[in-house]
Order: structure tokens, then sequence, then C-alpha cells
């Protein structure tokens, strides 16, 4: 006989995974939470494989490669965004078109000025030129060379080419227009000698490239990673402290209620991006405290929340009869209470997921995100800003775009979500 | 509704008391730190705690608080770091720029948000709710930094200047330059007004004596004036009033955006110049601003609502 209540009861309770596939399924009924879904889920995936869609490093400058027509050493120094090259050899007179000359003569060239650099030669140099090279991310030494131009040869050419004005090197300037340096002509009637030392290698960027010459499409690929680590993390930790506080507030009630509220409304007194530039501003921005930023500023909130979902719950007949059990406080709150309010929870949790998508843009927009150089979208948005986003809107509309069709999925889940669950 | 009212402003002054507390005491204990921000850091330790002892730095900190909110309230914030001019001068003429973007937007928000919640909340589940439904989801979804570059692009790039992409407040705003920066903050938070109109009407909607109106053969347009909006009404007037708090954040972003010289550009730059004297300044208003706006909406709710009104 217990057997078979114990086999029957089993029947009705379906394993846990299966429901929550059901429970996920449901979402098809809703055209908008569907296309809300699809968004998301593009996203996710762009993340997930961030490494094998993005056609160039989101780190990387665009690739210079060191022209050494003697083919001694050719050297790539790859591309950091700290780059910056030293070049030693230089003749007395001679000059490079970009960087500057230390004290003991060699010269230090700044990574992004780079692609174009050219040597100008007096005319006391000939037979061959040697110049030595490394380059430098940070104090870390990634490549060194040696690389030796035939300058007789040179000159010889560029006599023989002389009437025509084109310059060859214009058409390596990167896209963000790092142009050869103005040759020597205006100054001297006689023109000394430019060799071209270096250029950027001819490559394609779909969306262009930023104000350092990283590659847009690359970084926007792999700043949904960023954004889809840390809007769920600090939504999750934000959930996690406001969901206890909310159900002991709403389950004690007396004192514990009066001083959790009123610490919480002081909190939501503060305007949200107030609280947030003098809490990272306080603390530095740093990964972690961007998530603590957003835990203390939204935790309230969802506090409130939970708080009316307790008060609504707590006179029901089956937290009576956990009480009567002699089940603790903690686990009604958790077993009992808890997943029969998590109907209006799951649709705020979609909309809080959204707004701080969006808090973390507006952090990274206002310079107050996560440190570079990992790719973030408001830090790019505000990168773009900063440099001139009037002539380059480009780089700035992109990063724009995502960030608004990711919100938009969540939103839109949460309106596809709210919408099911009112229906039945 | 006295005691209503009593209560909500005490309540509104306690919240300003702990918030000046929490500010003071975030601010103004590291004191070496205050006064390494306002002497700068080529200054001898000697000339620091010559400065501190002659500002009564060393005294108790209680005496400090009070000194401090007595300042405050009679309106001395100290003197800015960065601008080297008293808080006040700096302050009031940015937050008198804000309250102008405020105003322009609130004036379009309020409006356009309320006649498109009654249009989608008429008829519950139409081609028309959910046109405006979506259209509302959609421009709330886009950050105000977004929606600010999208405009920026359209109108002072590829319109070649139509509106201008910044502010020059030097010369005063023109209407020009409040135009962008205004619809930034009206694409943000319309949607959500109006989103709650909606909801509001389609409940009002769905009530009996509505039926009824319709029922006993009243015109369809003197249903919707006389009766439904009435009642419908009231919730929207709370999010209103809730939503200066949104804007007051949302401000902050569309000032830094299009260089419009407000009072979130203020604490933006006071923030990152670690100018203390202004971020203490900066926030109390902005906390005042929003307390007060919320125990007016709760005050205003409990007169528009005859059941509160008459009920105690």
């Amino acid at each position: 006989m217990t057997a078979e209540v114990e086999s029957v009861a089993h029947q009705h309770r379906r394993s846990w995974l299966r429901r929550l596939v059901e429970g996920i399924a449901l979402i098809r009924e809703s055209v908008v939470g569907m296309i809300g879904l699809a968004l998301i889920l593009f996203w996710v995936l762009v993340a997930i494989f961030a490494d094998v869609i993005a056609p160039h490093d989101p780190n990387a400058s665009v690739n210079v490669r060191f022209l050494d027509p003697l083919a001694s050493a050719p050297i790539t120094p790859g591309a950091h965004p700290q780059l910056r090259v030293r070049v030693e050899g230089v003749p007395e007179g001679g000059m490079l078109s970009a960087g500057e000359r230390q004290d003991d003569d060699s010269w230090i060239v700044p990574g992004r000025e780079l692609a174009g650099l050219r040597i100008t030669v007096p005319d006391e140099v000939d037979g061959t030129l040697t110049l030595s090279a490394e380059a430098f991310s940070g104090d870390d030494r990634i490549t060194s060379g040696t690389l030796a131009f035939d300058v007789d040869a040179a000159r010889a050419a560029a006599e023989a080419a002389e009437d025509e004005d084109e310059d060859p090197l214009a058409a390596y300037g990167s896209a963000y227009g790092q142009q050869a340096a103005p040759a020597a002509e205006e100054e001297d009637e006689e023109p000394a000698l430019a060799l071209p030392l270096a250029r950027a290698l001819p490559e394609r960027f779909l969306l262009g490239t930023d104000h350092l010459g990283r590659d847009i499409l690359s970084r926007i690929i792999h700043g949904s990673r960023t954004v889809l680590v840390y809007a769920p993390l600090a939504t999750a930790c934000a959930y996690v402290v406001g969901v206890l506080l909310g159900l002991a507030a709403g389950y004690y009630r007396g004192w514990v209620d009066t001083v959790l509220s009123f610490v919480g409304n002081i909190i939501l007194a503060f305007p949200v991006l107030v609280l947030y530039v003098i809490t990272i501003s306080l603390i530095g921005a740093t990964g972690l405290n961007i998530v603590l930023a957003v835990t203390f500023a939204s935790a309230p909130g969802i506090m409130r929340i939970v708080r009316g979902l307790t008060l609504d719950l707590r006179n029901r007949e089956y937290i009576a009869a956990a009480q009567i059990r002699g089940e603790s406080a903690w686990y009604i709150m958790l077993v009992e209470l808890l997943p029969n309010a998590r109907g209006p929870l799951i649709v705020d949790a979609c909309l809080r997921l959204g707004y701080v998508t969006i808090t973390i843009g507006v952090l990274g927009f206002l310079g107050l995100g996560l440190p570079p150089p990992d790719p973030d979208w408001g830090g790019m948005v505000n990168d773009a800003r900063n440099n001139g986003a009037l002539g380059h809107i480009h780089t700035a509309l992109f990063p724009c775009l995502a960030i608004s069709s990711l919100v938009l999925g969540l939103n839109l889940l949460a309106d596809g979500l709210r919408e099911i669950s009112t229906r039945d | 509704m006295i005691a209503l009212i009593v209560r909500r402003t005490g309540l509104t002054l306690l919240t300003m008391l702990v918030v000046s507390v929490l500010l003071f005491l975030i601010f103004e204990t590291r004191i070496d730190s205050i006064a390494l921000s306002v002497l700068g850091p080529y200054t001898t330790v000697e000339q620091r705690e010559i400065w501190l002892e002659a500002n009564g730095y060393y005294d108790p900190l209680w005496q400090r608080y009070l000194r401090w909110l007595g300042n405050a309230l009679t309106g001395d914030f100290g003197t800015s770091v960065q601008f080297k001019r008293p808080v006040n001068e700096v302050l009031w003429p940015r937050l008198g720029n804000t309250a102008l973007l405020g105003a322009v937007a609130m004036a379009v928000i309020i409006p356009l948000s309320l006649l498109l919640g009654v249009l989608a909340g008429m008829r519950e589940g139409s081609v028309r709710d959910r046109a405006i439904s979506f259209v509302s989801i959609l421009t709330t979804s886009v950050p105000e930094f977004a929606s600010a570059m999208f405009l920026i692009g359209i109108f002072a790039v590829a319109l070649d200047n139509l509106l201008p992409g910044t502010t020059n407040v030097a010369d005063g705003i023109s209407l020009r330059e409040l135009i962008l920066p205004a619809a930034v903050l009206v694409l943000y938070d319309f949607g959500y007004v109006a989103r709650m109109t909606r909801a509001s009407m389609a409940e009002v909607m769905g009530t009996q004596y509505i039926r009824t109106a319709i029922l006993k053969g009243l015109p369809y347009r003197r249903v919707i004036l006389r009766h439904a909006l009435r009642n419908a009404l009231i919730p929207p007037f709370t999010v209103i009033m809730l939503q200066f708090n949104w804007l007051l954040s949302g401000v902050i972003v569309v000032e830094v955006a299009f260089a419009y010289k407000g009072f979130g550009y203020l604490l933006l730059e006071a923030a990152s110049n670690d100018d203390i004297y202004v971020i203490q300044a900066c926030t109390m208003v902005a906390v005042l601003v929003a307390v007060a706006t919320q125990t007016i909406s709760d005050i205003g709710y409990g007169f528009l609502n005859p059941r509160i009104r008459f009920g105690r």
C-alpha cells in the first residue's frame, strides 16, 4: 500500500530538469519573448565563440612590419596596445619621422606612430645603412632585429621616381589615417633621402579601426564577453543579497523590517548614477568593484520587491503547516516562501539584467568602467568620444548598436515572460 | 491627511540627515587626504598640518559635523578645489542649466507618454496597443549614451550640423543646442511612463463602472474622457514624480555626451578631480531633489486618490 502511494507520488513529481526545460519552452507562446530570447542567444553564442569568430586580436593595434630590403632580419613586432620600438644607429644628421631622440642617440617610437615610419638619411651617408630595432610592450622586449638598407640603390631609385608625385606609402596608412610623415621636400631645395622603415600590413577591417588602430569588430565580439560575464554576475550578487534581506524583512517583520527598510530607503534615495559615481570613484574601477557597486545599489530595490511578496505569502496555510512541523525560519523562507515568489522575481531579474547591462555600459562611457585594454562596449564609445567622435562616429555607433540589441533582447524576454505569467 | 503630510515630511528630513552623516563620514574622516587634495601634492606635511589646524580639522568629529551641517544648511559648501571659487558660485549656475534641460525634457515626456499610454491602454491587445508597447520597449532599451551617439551621428554628422552635437554654454544655451540632449532624455524615459500609464488605463478599462458606462450607451469619447481618465491618471502621477530621480541619473550621461555644462558634468568632473566639497554639495542637492519629489508624489497621491483622502 505504501509502496503504491510512493510510486504515484513519483509519477507526479517529474525531474527538475524536465520541468525546467518545459518552463523555458513556455516562452514559445510569446512572439515578443522569442525575439528577445533569440537576441540574447545570439550574443551568448558570440561571447562563447569569440575566439573563433573575431577576425583579429581585440587588443592588437594594426600589425606593423619593418621593411628591410636586404632581408637581414625582418621583424614584425606583432601588435600590442603599449607597443614602443627603440631604434639604434640613426646616423648623425638623420632623423625619424616619428618618435623622439633619446640622450643616447637612440630613438623611441610609440607603437601607434609606427606605421609609415620613415628615416631621413643625410647626404653624407652612403653604402649600407644598418639599424637595430627592438620592440617593447610595456617593459617586456617582444622582438628585435637588424635592419639593413642599401642607401645608394635607394637614392638612385628616388631620383628615377622623382617625377612621380604619387607616394606609394600613403596607400598603406591604416584606416585611421596614420599617414606617411611629411616628406622633407619643403625644408630643403635638395631633397634629403627618406627611406620607408615600416608600414602597416594591409588587412581588412570590416567595421574599421579605433584610435589605436584596433579592429572594432573584434573588440565588439570580445566585448560581449565582458558584458555577459559582469552583468549576470553583478545581478546574481544583488539578487542573493536582496532576496535574503527581503525574506528576513518580510518574514520577521517588526524591528528587522523597520531597520532594513529604512537603510534600503536611504540607498534608494540616491539617484542611481550619483551613487555609482561616488562609490566607484571611492573604491576604484575594477571588475570586482563594479560588481560590488551594482550589488550595493540594486539590492535595496530587490529587497523591497521580495519583502512585498513575502508579506503577501507568509499567511498562507502551507507556511503555517511548516511552522507547526517545526521547520526553522530560514528553511521556511528559502524552501517554502521563495519558490512561490519566483514568478514576479524572474520577470524582474530579466529587466534588472537589462538595467545592469546599461549601467556597466554607462560606467564605461563615463570612464569609470573596467580598466583598459580589455574591450567593453561603453568604454569603446568613451574612447571614440574622447578621440574625435564627430569625425569617426562609426567607431562609436557599432558598440552602441551591440549594447542596445542585447538590452532590447532582455527587455523583450521580460515582456514575453510577463505576458505568459499573467495569462494563466 | 495632515498626519500623512507631517509623517512624510519628517521622514524626508530624517533621510536627509542620515545622508548628510553618511557623506560627512565618507569624505571628511580622512583629513590627511582632504589637506592633500585642497593644498595640492607639492606641500610639506607641516603646511598641511597648519592648514588642518587653522580650519579646525583637529576638533572632535561631532563638533566638526555640526559645524559642517550648519554651513551646509546656510548654503555654504566650502571652496571648490578645482575652480578655486566657492562651491555655491559654481553649483547654482550649473544646476540652473540642468533644470532647464530637465524642464524641456519633462515638458515633452509628460504629455507624450500620457497620450501614448492612454491610447495603448484603451483597447488592450489591439494592434495600436502592441505597436506602442513595442516602440516603448525599443526606446527604453537604448542606453542614453547610445541614443546620444545615434542622434549626434544623424543630426550633427550625417545631416551636416543641422543640430549641434555639443553645447557651448559660454554664450548662453540656445534652443537648438537643447534639442538633442533633451531628445535623448525623452527617448529613454517616455517608454517607461507610457507603459505604466498603459497598465493603469488597461486596468481601469476592465472595471465594471466603465462597462456599465459603455452599456448604458454613453458616447465612447465621453466614457474615456470623463470616467476612465480620472482614475487612470492617478498612478502615472506617482510614476512621473519618481522620474525626477531617474532624470538626475540620466542628465549625468547626457551632459557628458553633449559637453553640456550642468550639474551632472560638474559631479563627474569633481569625482575625477577629488574635489570633495563639490561632490558633497552635488550629492546633497541630488538626494534632496529625489527625496522631495518622492514626498510630493506620496502626498499628491493622497490628494488625488479619494480612498486615501477621505479614508483617514
